[in-house]
């Protein structure tokens, strides 16, 4: 019987986010109350690559149980040009053991471009509650 | 941030059917006929005929998984759980998985991120907690890893 790897976090890349106000929907009848912050800057760094946020957003949706549940979008252009859309969902907390934001990541990128590589691995990201940086780490 | 082992997971998979939506994207679909589930505090099974796996796949094999299924635990809750995820791995190893043979897990790189939708309750943790998985293929299944972000 093989057994499949033990999985672990490499460090991997620091997301700084520059938001807007935020978009407010209201509380819907479906449930939660739905909210939209565009991303309107930001810095992308780490394994070699830098870049710019250049459009993004989190749409979020804050449930009574006081956990946001939030959907991520941004856009990164690096230093030569090429660009990759970096997305997931995850969630907020404002109570318990851990108190902040903490996201699952994919990366979509050209598959001929020099970012590639950023959609063949699965990724986690946080930033504690009183943080700057989204701390990205890859899946080993 | 680190990872903390949560549960395992054993799924009977039936036929997979490919959906050719456009020379560039090809949806798959392959359902679950059985499965089961067993982790600290968390034990039952997988719903019959409640879901399966939906994957976009490359021409070269690899592609992403988006899967949805109920897990029905042992004292009777009823868990919601949908998950993405990546499959990459050379072309003789996306050759001998798709044939059904057995292959080391570790030639491929095959990783989910679920998230559960669980009952108010002693599951509820679910419900703000981020998951890695590690799937491994076996000629009639497959058998998924589930760590916990901590």
């Amino acid at each position: 019987m093989m057994h499949a790897p033990v999985p672990g976090l490499a460090c991997a890349f620091e997301l700084t986010l520059l938001r807007d106000a935020p978009v407010v929907v209201g509380t819907t009848p479906t449930g939660g109350q739905r909210s939209h912050v565009p991303v309107i800057g930001g810095h992308f760094c780490g394994e070699g690559l830098t870049g710019s946020v250049v459009a993004g957003g989190e749409t979020l949706l804050q449930r009574a149980d006081g956990v946001v549940v939030v959907e991520a979008n941004y856009y990164i252009r690096f230093a030569d040009g090429a660009v990759a859309r970096c997305f997931g969902r995850g969630y907020r907390t404002i109570s318990g053991e851990f108190t902040g934001l903490r996201l699952s990541l994919l990366f979509e990128a050209a598959g001929d471009g020099s970012v590639a590589m950023l959609a063949t691995r699965v990724y986690v990201a946080e930033q504690p509650e009183a943080g700057a940086v989204l701390t990205i780490s890859r899946i080993t | 941030m680190r990872l903390e082992f949560a549960l395992e997971m054993r799924i009977e998979l039936g036929p997979r059917v490919h959906i050719p939506v456009a020379a560039d994207y090809t949806r798959g679909a392959v359902l679950i006929e059985a499965g089961s589930f067993c982790g600290p505090g968390l034990s039952g099974r997988v719903v019959r005929g409640s879901g399966g796996d939906f994957p976009l796949v490359q021409p070269d094999g690899g592609g992403r998984f988006e899967s949805q299924y109920l897990l029905r635990t042992d004292d009777g809750a009823h868990i919601l759980k949908r998950s993405t995820g990546v499959r990459q791995a050379p072309p003789d190893v996306v050759r001998a998985l798709l044939a059904g043979e057995q292959v080391d897990p570790a030639r491929y790189y095959m990783r989910m991120v679920p998230m559960f939708e669980a009952p108010a309750g002693p599951y509820d943790w679910l419900n703000r907690t981020i998951f890695v998985g590690v799937g491994q293929r076996e000629p009639t299944g497959s058998v998924f890893r589930y760590w916990k972000l901590v």
